[in-house]
């Protein structure tokens, strides 16, 4: 395969567009904690979150009929019986459509007939892939009868096999499409979801033995985006759960949906359901898991892997997670990947920096004024984390050379050596960022390799995937002919190469914001104008506060301003912000709890640390702002923070390194 | 069923009015002024409009104001038509108002008047640096994509066909949420555009969203004249055909020029399994500049064979 073609390949979207069965046998990487969180062994009720890109659709297929059953597995353990979980991911557009300031008490029955239908689509599809590994289901669903007895009383067709309920479905949902416009209910069934699934799954348990002592559980996708009403429904639903039956939903990492019932009583946590973070469970194993699966989309690519068990079977198949646990195998998964996206060092970075010549004479020049002598700008320029440190701290009022001699001739204390390490560590990349950003000849690949990626995607899976393709877009074999048959034939992607893919994937991303609904002007102006403040910063040549990403706002989150919370769920759910327990920005009088930084795929596009640093106070007003204000009001903020940033430069107006 | 029977355009500078005659007994119009041309609009109606009716659609109640009277879609028919000559307005009415009167009025057997006036321009967006591709600032966040009733129907297995305008995010939109499917649609590109040259401004404004559909999606294309409500309407029946030979709903996304607007209005009120969608983004002020041409199509009510 030619690069363009593995490229091409990798460039579909998301995975539930890629089946059409809703399997996703072979395209899922089985994750480390798939024993403590099988959604079929769990015996509540769960409302499974996760943000977006997070692969929950892709986890709940991994466990629906679909994938269990799906015709290419080779054996099926009669295991898999004792649950079966069905998949509904509602019509959304559809579903908000009904609404009721519009229909009434009409939106729910077709709600609900939406719902049974497609639920009465999922046994359907259930019975088809059973029969794939246990085709005398066919029979004795034939020869017991109850089930098309059922179904026929439902449908109030007579229906006695899988073809005429299938036919049945589509010829009814085409006769329910007529009837919105204008509204026209009569004669249209009524089929309460929940009644069916109790009277169908029951039928299939007193037909098939396989099924008598199976669990059904619903999954509900998409959960959030049902209108209020619809939610209240399935909540009812959800509170009713029990052994035989349960309903569970999927839905958007702080996302907000109801509580609410279709009666007082409300669902409650973790009486009704728990909810389950699925970002927090992929969290630990982000760095494996997303190398797998950057390795699996290659070989459904087209390409093979030299490594006997990295293939599809094997990393979807869950006997082998205490294998792939174990160190040796992870360095041979992190290798693989390696080879294709190396990761360069701090050092090396400063290294690369340092090879440039305006930077050495600059720093040559700073080493001589002050007072260096040729042994120690030797030594100096030896070690270069320590070169590349003095660059950026040198106009620092507690800038002490001596304490560098000290360090360079082996003669300091304990203390002192701590003191140079942790300057080092706090402003060794911070300056390769500064110096990028000052100098358009400066490209040190500061975004380049696996494992920033890493640090800039956790948990979204999907952006990891879009760095990486990103990556290869820049190979060097990009216009070759040289053609690939093996995963480590690819030839390591050169860190520039990286470096210039990850800030097009940003930057693409950041374009994107605008039309993430309902808020997508005011999310695009928040990202524009903060990642502008912090490009700002830095910028600035002097840094008593390096990596400024982070930024905290007084509000105490009481409830007090409800559009201004509404706004900041949306951008959580969007993950365009990343939340955290404030920590870092200390202030007495400060009263806020939360922090939040852009999400860090963003930082290349505006040249900042994707690394969760320091961080600024913003005033509430000044967020205001900044969310929905015109461009002249933000220009008044900008200035302030480019004045406020600038005056600390004690050498005043130069404001750049070289 | 409504077809259009014939088309006037005049240059909008150019427009002559006999002060004693007043040809329309009353127009739909919504007053709220957002740049040149409302107001141009707005003083162009009260010389040929006996009496003016405000209209204004309301998405979360699902109704629609008239002259502040508030009507349920369901109820919409119990509105009174006044007798005489009908105008609508559709420069300042946006897609979904526009909808409702043309099914009203359908509805009614009733034939109309629609007038659109083009603008010389649209407003730019402010942005700093030179590789900024240019983009377009003519509208504030809105409710998000949402179908409109009672142009409601299943979007899984529909056929997307989408308008493409100057705000590439509003397409953005579509791709992004995790509603629609993307993989078939159809994009229209009004061409020949308003202004020699603003296709370009439709491609750049599109130029990602359009990458990104085409990486992953058999997207098609279609072209009808951005100002030509006639021949769109003649391109959508061409996709509808092929949706209903597939045995799909055809879901339309006129987020183009209004013209195209109207065209897919007429088509959804004249057709049967049509999907209408709307993100309700708020207009800005002054998103436009000056008035160029205005156009006068005459729509005639016709029974169905």
């Amino acid at each position: 395969m030619k690069v363009i073609d593995i490229i091409n390949k990798l460039s579909t979207a998301r995975l539930e567009f890629q089946t059409s069965n809703g399997s996703v046998l072979n395209t899922f990487v089985v994750p480390f904690f798939i024993d403590k969180f099988d959604l079929r062994n769990i015996s509540h009720s769960i409302a499974l979150a996760g943000s977006r890109g997070s692969g929950k659709s892709t986890y709940i297929q991994y466990f629906s009929h679909s994938t269990r059953f799906d015709r290419n597995v080779k054996t099926i353990n009669e295991e898999e019986f004792s649950c079966i979980l069905l998949y509904w991911k509602p019509d959304i557009a559809y579903c908000q459509g009904l609404k009721s300031s519009w229909l009434g008490d009409d939106a729910l029955r077709f709600f609900t007939i939406h719902a049974a239908l497609s639920l009465l689509q999922e046994l359907s599809n259930l019975i088809n892939n059973v029969s794939y590994h246990y085709p005398e289901i066919i029979n004795a669903l034939k020869e017991n009868g109850i089930f098309w007895k059922r179904i026929s009383r439902v449908t109030n067709s007579t229906i006695s096999s899988i073809n005429e309920l299938n036919a049945w479905i589509m010829d009814y949902k085409y006769e329910v499409s007529t009837r919105l416009n204008p509204v026209n209910l009569e004669g249209i069934l009524s089929i309460e979801p929940k009644q069916m699934l109790t009277y169908l799954t029951d039928a299939l348990r007193l037909d098939y033995d396989k099924f008598s002592h199976t669990t059904f559980k619903v999954f509900i996708d998409e959960f959030e985006l049902l209108n209020i009403e619809q939610q209240q429904i399935v909540n009812t639903y959800r509170k009713e759960s029990n052994k035989l039956l349960s309903w569970n939903v999927a839905y958007k990492l702080n996302a907000k949906p109801t509580n609410e019932t279709t009666s007082d009583q409300w669902l409650q946590s973790p009486d009704d359901y728990v909810e389950e973070n699925l970002d927090n469970y992929i969290k630990d194993y982000f760095r494996v898991f997303a190398a797998e699966i950057f390795i699996l989309t290659l070989q459904n690519a087209g390409l093979i892997c030299k490594a006997p068990q990295l293939t599809p079977s094997f990393l979807g198949d869950r006997n082998n997670i205490e294998l792939r646990k174990g160190k040796d195998y992870q360095e041979q998964i992190i290798s693989v990947i390696e080879n294709i996206l190396p990761t360069p060092s701090i050092k090396l970075l400063s290294e690369i920096c340092i090879a440039n010549n305006s930077v050495k004479n600059k720093l040559l020049a700073i080493l001589k004024s002050l007072d260096f002598s040729e042994e120690h700008i030797k030594l100096a320029l030896l070690d270069t984390s320590l070169a590349l440190t003095i660059l950026g701290t040198y106009k620092q009022r507690s800038f002490a050379p001596e304490q560098i001699i000290n360090y360079l001739n082996n003669k300091s204390t304990k203390a002192e050596e701590r003191t140079v390490k942790e300057k080092i560590n706090t402003f060794e990349f911070n300056t390769l960022l500064s110096l990028n950003l000052q100098n358009a000849f400066i490209q040190v690949p500061v975004y380049a390799g696996f494992e920033r990626f890493i640090t800039m995607t956790t948990p979204n899976i999907r952006h990891f995937k879009e760095l990486c393709l990103s990556a290869l877009k820049q190979s060097d074999d990009f216009d070759s002919n040289i053609e690939y048959l093996y995963i480590e034939d690819i030839k390591p992607i050169s860190f520039i190469g990286m470096h210039k893919g990850s800030i097009i994937s940003s930057t693409s991303l950041v374009k994107e914001v605008i039309s993430y609904p309902p808020h997508g002007n005011k999310l695009s102006h928040m990202v524009n104008r903060i990642g502008e403040l912090f490009r700002i910063s830095q910028k600035a040549s002097y840094q008593s506060e390096p990596e400024r990403n982070i930024f905290t706002f007084t509000y105490d989150y009481s409830g007090a301003d409800k559009e201004l919370e509404e706004f900041l769920n949306s951008a959580l759910s969007w993950r365009v912000l990343v939340e955290d327990e404030s920590r870092r920005i200390k202030d007495d009088k400060q009263i806020t709890s939360k922090e939040f930084q852009l999400n860090p795929v963003y930082a290349p596009k505006f040249g900042i640390s994707y690394r969760k640093k320091r961080g600024i106070t913003l005033s509430i007003e000044q967020f205001k702002t900044i969310v929905s204000g015109n461009s002249e009001s933000f220009d008044i903020i900008r200035k302030q923070y480019q004045q406020k940033w600038k005056s600390e430069d004690s050498e005043g107006t130069q404001g750049i390194l070289l | 069923m409504i077809h259009v029977q014939s088309w006037k355009t005049e240059l909008a500078n150019d427009v002559k009015f006999d002060k004693n005659l007043k040809p329309y007994d009353f127009t739909y119009t919504n007053i709220d002024k957002y740049d040149d041309r409302s107001d141009w609009t707005f003083s162009y109606l009260s010389e040929v409009s006996k009496e003016i009716i405000t209209v204004s659609y309301n998405p979360e109640a699902v109704s629609i104001a008239i002259n502040n009277y508030e009507y349920g879609i369901r109820n919409l028919l119990n509105y009174n038509l006044p007798k005489g000559k009908i105008l609508i307005d559709a420069t300042t009415l946006s897609l979904p108002e526009i909808l409702h009167l043309f099914n009203l009025l359908n509805n009614k057997r009733r034939s109309f008047d629609v007038i659109y006036v083009q603008p010389n321009g649209y407003t730019e967006l402010k942005t700093e640096g030179i590789d900024q591709i240019k983009s377009f600032d003519l509208s504030d966040d809105g409710l998000g994509i949402q179908q409109v009733p009672p142009f409601v129907g299943y979007s899984a297995n529909s056929m997307l066909f989408f308008f493409l305008g100057f705000e590439g995010h509003r397409f953005g939109a579509i791709i992004n949420s995790d509603e629609f499917d993307t993989r078939n649609i159809t994009c229209l590109l009004g061409t020949p555009p308003f202004r020699l040259g603003w296709e370009n401004r439709t491609l750049s404004s599109n130029y990602k969203q359009l990458a990104e559909i085409s990486s992953n999606s058999n997207a098609r294309f279609k072209f009808a004249g951005a100002n030509d409500p006639i021949q769109t309407y003649e391109v959508i029946d061409q996709v509808y055909q092929s949706a209903c030979y597939e045995k799909r709903s055809l879901c339309l996304a006129p987020f183009g020029t209004k013209p195209a607007a109207i065209a897919a209005a007429q088509f959804a009120v004249n057709n049967i399994n049509v999907v209408m969608l709307y993100d309700y983004v708020k207009k800005k002020n002054k998103r436009s500049s000056g008035q160029d041409l205005i156009h006068t199509w005459s729509f005639q009510y016709t029974d169905r064979n």
